[in-house]
């Protein structure tokens, strides 16, 4: 199977106050295109810096992340910001919409970026498909927790990336919520055939994905197929 | 303007914003206001002109050009025995005259040649009130000095005065004259007034030409008293 | 699209960007208000103060035109010949004649007499302004039948009325009209003979104008076509010259007058500077924090794919876009008050400020707003470019990423260059711009390190044993995120610009109230012979007027400077002593004390002079560089046929621009007080009817005294004055006004900055008066610190204006001062307090979404 992300020896250390710290070490794995997979870990174990780092937000300190045979590491800023635009989506625990547009405005913003065509249509349609079709004039503070985060995924979506970085993604909504919107997350992510990587620290919500890859103190621990692998 | 100098010599000094301030006065005069040396009444006798502007020849380049220095100059060449005083002094009225003069009758003055009134006219002080100073300067200068001569020059204000103030302005020499058994110079300014080319810009003030004429004036009463 | 490579040199997206501004500035149009408030404000004070600016050059100019009254004078004292005649008969598109010549008119009727300047008219003139008289009309119809206008003044004195007549010379002419004011009196010459105008076709009869009259010519000229008068005047020069003549134009007038407006001028410039660098203020500080509340939405773009400099453009596109806005918004507003003010003051100001739509100051308004928008915003906006995508997994960005971006060194050049070139376009010197930026700037670096220490000492004083309250208010002086230094800076600015306007105003109002009005001379009485003085004073305190200054004047010559005398000047050409300094007649004081108006320059003031010895004399400063003279050198002057040695003892700067007695030299007493001199009386006179009665009462008693009436001459200059001091206290009035809404907005802009916190506070069951006593404590802080620290410059700072700028002596009253920082203490606080009340009354989750 083709390899979308490869990580090879990565690490991460932050300067603070005149210490070293060192957050991530020695990370090794690589994902296959179209599989979903989990990362997880106890709080503080280095599972956000590591999808940083993956997604190209930010730049490590030792090793690689090549992201569909590209070399992040070589990017300069802008660099990563066009790929991101082109192959990469994302899910945040607190939806980060961006509260002065409306929520097709937000499903929109990749697609416009890009300079592509029947942008207002195709949104209209990622907004249909995560059933808020009718709610698309709304600004953000107008909508509830899931439905900001089906928002959320209709822009995520909306560039059909290659590779989709969910950060706890059901952090911040209630139970049934969550479930409803997990269930929308996987289900577009099976009919885009897109790549998953979640973010978690709950197990239940891992174990939906074919791998779960765990870290704890900044080092992978393990790294295992699920039953849906 | 002109017709007011006198008083515009003093606003000068009163400056204020809207006139043309701090500006050197136009005055260029060098005329003694005495003789550059002092009276030695022991061995000469002396000639007082005591007067305005005319007498210290306000607005010439040399104060000896004014009509008291021409009649200097011709004393000195007649080899007379008198010694020329100029108390001119510009911008004076009759009163101030009256008020300044025992300052100047500390020196004794054999001949006293009385030359104020002008800015009287001009200011158009009552002739009354002009009359009343000269007769009170004749007085005194008498009073100080028994023998002395006195020599009364007549002055005019322009027509443009009105006639009527004109003509009692210039009546008071005369009256003068009669009254105090002085001699006069009917008009000062007989043949210089009026005619622009012997008058400064101002068309008051004589120039050393006119100064010469005025001189000739004077001095035709001037000689007989000598 | 696996084989899509990435495209990293994606073109940028114009109209998205555009697209995006506006999108982004939806939600937030009410804070955006505030960055605009500060715009709008302070545009609306530049727009009004260059239209009044303009507006009273426009009056200015007005009024030197009515000074003379045409476009062109020509006069002399002699009449023109026929060939001169024929050139000036040539010239404008309608031309007036006068004479004018003092002659003693007669009023029949109270059989009084009185020296008076006759002004024969023939024409239209004047052209600008009006013959102004009571009743109106009388001003143009008496030049059609045997009449005349009278001066106010001497009506009164001869208790005359309109309908009376008055004999010129040989001629009588009906009184039809009183006369108030009119064209070219404005001159030393009125004030000495009060005016009676009558038509010139009945010159002739008066029998005034013969061989040896003193008349004075003068030709008016109009020229409705345009003409180049500078040339045409210039060409006429050598001609005139030899005629004696001598002309006037308005452009000429116009210097003249304009000299004196030159403090207004230059406080106008200073207004409008003030104005435009307390709106900067306000971006800067409104942009600074708005920035930083769009952090998060910043990375989510940048998340999604925008570049940096995509991000930059979106918010500098928006900053210019609302500054646009805001400058259009504040021209508009500038213009309307210019137009609304002095209808609703016009009941309480004695004259009219014309009212005109300037579009030159529109314009420059609204050029001025985009551009400081523009510079004043990018400092803040640069930091957009280092915002991190990361910032969406955690909030982390760091105030020090602004400081290491090289960017702003770029910025802080281009907002100096602009204030130097800004202050040069106002001030149209180099050295004053370059000394008025490094004003602000010296401000500025003050305001920084003033926060700076306060944020340190806080730091260290605050103790575990405060209460939770002062220790909470204290701390966020210094906790991150906290608004001390952004908040010192701007309430600091603004209160040092409102106080050193406030200041420079007051000491500028002083100025002008000096030089006019209440209790300034504006009557002379001379030639008070020495015997009179004292019942010339007394009668004056009788007629209730108070005697502003009697002082002795006496006449002198210099005889010899160093020994060298006029003689030897002509025969020695290298004495460096002028000629006229031996031919002037000096008019000279005596007194032991100086004047007011003095100021004593070099050597030592020596009062009294001692018997036997050598007088120390005090000479004035032009006198004393025209005849090279140094301190101690010997003069004898003389008095009158006394030779009286004397020395320079003191050098002394004269402020010739009041209307009272100065002198070139000043004696010690004990010296001339028997000298002949006669005594000069200053007073004023409140009224022309009191005038009149004083001058009638002189008369009678003391024919001798002459009297100059200075009422008449001052009134113009009055009514200029107070023109002037009603444009300072308005433009100040306005740019404090513009101050206040600044310092507002900025504070108001804080609330954000709060809001997280106070909201969190209150969850976790903080009290209203607990939450209130916290911000009251930290804006109470801010505001009075900064206050303080801003009126301490604006001392430093107003002073310096004052003595290099508008030269004027320095005066401080402390009380206003101390008022203005609890007011802007207070101020500071109860907005503060403002900001957190939409917290306190709002379920705390309502606010968290909003503001999210």
């Amino acid at each position: 199977m083709e390899t979308i992300l490869n990580i090879s020896d990565l690490g991460k250390t932050y300067q603070s106050a005149g210490r070293t710290l060192n957050v991530l070490h020695d990370i090794n794995f690589s994902i296959a295109a179209g599989s979903t997979n989990a990362i997880v870990g106890p709080s503080g174990s280095g599972k956000t810096t590591l999808l940083g780092l993956c997604a190209g937000l930010d730049r490590s300190s030792a090793g690689a992340v090549e992201l569909n045979g590209i070399n992040l590491g070589n990017l300069t800023e802008d660099q990563r910001a066009q790929v991101r635009n082109q192959y990469v989506g994302f899910i945040f625990q607190n939806f980060q919409l961006l509260p002065t547009l409306t929520a097709l405005e937000n499903v929109m913003v990749p697609l416009e970026l890009r300079n592509e065509k029947n942008i207002r249509a195709r949104a209209l349609d990622l907004l249909d498909k995560v059933g808020l079709a009718d709610r698309g004039h709304h600004y953000p503070s107008q909508l509830s927790g899931g439905e900001q985060q089906r928002v959320s995924l209709a822009r995520a979506f909306s560039n059909s990336p290659k590779i989709l970085f969910a950060d706890e993604p059901t952090g911040n909504l209630d139970a049934e919520t969550s479930e409803k919107v997990v269930k929308l997350l996987f289900d577009l992510n099976k009919e885009a055939g897109t790549t998953l990587i979640l973010v978690t620290h709950d197990l239940e919500l891992a174990a939906k994905t074919q791998r779960i890859i765990r870290i704890k103190g900044g080092q992978l621990i393990a790294d295992e197929k699920t039953i849906n692998g | 303007m002109h017709k007011f100098k006198l008083t515009f010599l003093l606003l000068t000094t009163l400056i204020f914003a809207a006139c043309d301030q701090n500006k050197k006065p136009s005055t260029d005069e060098g005329a003694k206001s005495s003789t550059a040396a002092q009276p030695d009444a022991a061995t000469s006798k002396t000639v007082l002109f005591f007067g305005d502007s005319l007498t210290a020849g306000y607005g010439l380049d040399d104060p000896s050009e004014a009509f008291p220095g021409v009649i200097k100059d011709k004393i000195d060449s007649l080899k007379l025995p008198y010694k020329v005083v100029n108390a001119g002094l510009s911008g004076e009225t009759t009163a101030g005259g009256n008020a300044r003069l025992s300052w100047l009758l500390k020196q004794k003055v054999d001949i006293f040649i009385l030359e104020l009134g002008a800015n009287d006219g001009l200011r158009g002080i009552p002739v009354s009130e002009t009359s009343k100073n000269l007769q009170s300067i004749i007085d005194k200068v008498k009073a100080k000095y028994p023998e002395v001569k006195i020599v009364l020059l007549g002055m005019q204000v322009p027509p443009n005065m009105g006639a009527d103030y004109a003509n009692k302005f210039k009546a008071v020499y005369p009256d003068l004259t009669a009254k105090n058994h002085a001699q006069l110079v009917p008009f000062l300014l007989q043949g210089v007034a009026g005619i622009s080319a012997l008058n400064q810009a101002d068309g008051i003030h004589p120039t050393a030409q006119g100064a010469k004429i005025v001189a000739n004036n004077v001095w035709d009463v001037l000689k007989g008293v000598l | 699209m696996e084989t899509n490579p990435v495209n990293y040199q994606r073109k940028m997206n114009i109209p998205w960007l555009f697209n995006m501004a506006w999108r982004d500035s939806r939600k937030n149009r009410s804070r955006l208000f505030l960055f605009i408030s500060a715009i709008v404000f302070g545009i609306a004070a530049l727009v009004a103060i260059y239209a009044f600016k303009y507006n009273v050059q426009n009056d200015i100019n007005g009024q030197a035109a009515t000074l003379i009254g045409a476009d062109l004078s020509v006069s002399g004292n002699k009449p023109v010949d026929s060939k001169l005649k024929k050139l000036l008969d040539s010239l404008g598109d309608d031309r007036s004649q006068e004479r004018s010549f003092a002659s003693m008119a007669y009023f029949p009727k109270s059989k009084g007499t009185r020296l008076v300047q006759v002004r024969a008219l023939q024409g239209n003139f004047p052209y600008y302004g009006a013959i102004e008289t009571t009743p109106e009309q009388a001003g143009t119809s008496f030049r059609k039948g045997q009449m005349a206008v009278v001066d106010k003044t001497l009506m009164l004195q001869f208790n005359a009325h309109v309908g009376d007549s008055i004999k010129i010379g040989n001629s009588q002419f009906l009184i039809t009209g009183i006369l108030n004011r009119a064209p070219g009196q404005a001159g030393a010459v009125a004030g000495i003979a009060p005016v009676v105008y009558i038509p010139m076709q009945y010159l002739e009869q008066t029998g005034l104008v013969k061989i040896g009259s003193r008349v004075n010519y003068s030709f008016y000229y109009k020229f409705t076509r345009p003409v180049n008068l500078d040339k045409l005047t210039k060409k006429l020069d050598p001609m005139l010259d030899k005629a004696g003549m001598r002309y006037e134009t308005i452009e000429g007038r116009k210097e003249n007058t304009g000299r004196n407006f030159g403090d207004l001028s230059r406080f106008l410039s200073l207004v409008g500077f003030v104005a435009l660098l307390l709106g900067c203020v306000g971006v800067a500080s409104a942009v600074h924090i708005y920035v930083r509340e769009k952090i998060a939405s910043i990375a989510i773009m940048r998340c999604l794919g925008v570049k940096a400099s995509e991000a930059f453009l979106i918010y500098l596109i928006q900053i210019v876009g609302i500054g646009l806005i805001g400058s259009v918004i504040g021209a508009a507003l500038g213009t309307a008050i210019q137009h609304l003010l002095p209808v609703i003051f016009k009941d309480f100001i004695p004259f009219t400020i014309s009212v005109q739509i300037s579009w030159m100051a529109i314009g420059q308004g609204i050029l001025l707003g985009v551009i400081i928008s523009l510079l004043f915003a990018l400092l803040p906006l640069i930091s957009v470019r280092n915002v991190s995508p990361l910032n969406t997994l955690r909030l982390s960005f760091d105030d020090a990423v602004l400081s290491r971006d090289p960017l702003r060194w770029l910025v802080y050049a281009l907002i100096m260059l602009f204030i130097i070139a800004f202050t040069y376009l106002q001030l149209d010197s180099w050295l004053g711009s370059l000394f008025f930026t490094l004003g602000i700037l010296g401000a500025f670096i003050i305001l920084s390190a003033v926060a700076w220490l306060l944020m340190r000492l806080t730091k260290l004083l605050i103790n575990s044993s405060w209460s939770y309250l002062w220790r909470q208010g204290f701390a966020n002086l210094y906790r991150p995120n906290n608004q001390t230094l952004i908040l010192m800076v701007s309430i600091g600015l603004s209160t040092m610009f409102i106080c050193i306007l406030f200041l420079i105003q007051n000491l500028l109002i002083g100025q002008v109230t000096l030089s006019s009005g209440g209790n300034q001379s504006n009557m002379i009485l001379f030639d008070i012979q020495n015997s009179q003085k004292d019942s010339v004073a007394r009668l004056t305190r009788q007629q209730g007027l108070p005697v502003l200054q009697q002082v002795p004047i006496v006449t002198l010559r210099i005889e010899q400077i160093n020994g060298k005398t006029a003689a030897d000047l002509q025969k020695d050409s290298t004495i460096k002593i002028p000629h006229g300094v031996f031919a002037y007649e000096y008019r000279v004081t005596f007194r032991d004390s100086l004047s007011g108006s003095e100021k004593l320059t070099d050597g030592t003031w020596i009062g009294k002079a001692e018997p036997g010895k050598d007088i120390p004399v005090s000479v004035e400063e032009n006198l004393y560089h025209r005849a090279n003279l140094k301190i101690g050198d010997k003069i004898v002057f003389n008095v009158q046929g006394v030779e009286m040695p004397a020395y320079v003892a003191s050098v002394r700067k004269v402020n010739w621009g009041k209307v009272q007695t100065n002198f070139q030299v000043v004696f010690p007493t004990g010296v001339l007080e028997d000298a002949p001199q006669f005594q000069v009386l200053l007073t004023h006179v409140p009224s022309t009817k009191v005038s009149a009665t004083f001058q009638r009462a002189i008369v009678h008693s003391f024919p001798n005294v002459s009297i100059i009436d200075l009422g008449l001459v001052l009134s113009v200059l009055d009514e200029l004055l107070n023109k002037i001091s009603y444009v300072i206290r308005f433009m100040s009035a306005f740019s404090i006004i513009t101050g206040v809404v600044v310092l507002v907005a900025s504070v108001r802009i804080s609330k954000y900055q709060r809001i997280q916190e106070s909201v969190l506070l209150r969850t976790l069951g903080a009290s209203r008066k607990q939450i209130f006593a916290i911000t009251a404590l930290e804006y109470l802080f801010l505001g009075s610190l900064s206050a303080l620290t801003g009126i301490v410059i604006a001392f430093g700072g107003s002073w310096l204006l004052a003595k290099y700028s508008f030269e004027i002596p320095y005066t401080v009253n402390y009380l206003p001062a101390l008022i203005l920082v609890f007011v802007i203490s207070i101020l500071t606080v109860i907005i503060g307090l403002l900001n957190s009340r939409g917290v306190l009354n709002k379920p705390p989750l309502e606010i968290l979404r909003n503001n999210a």
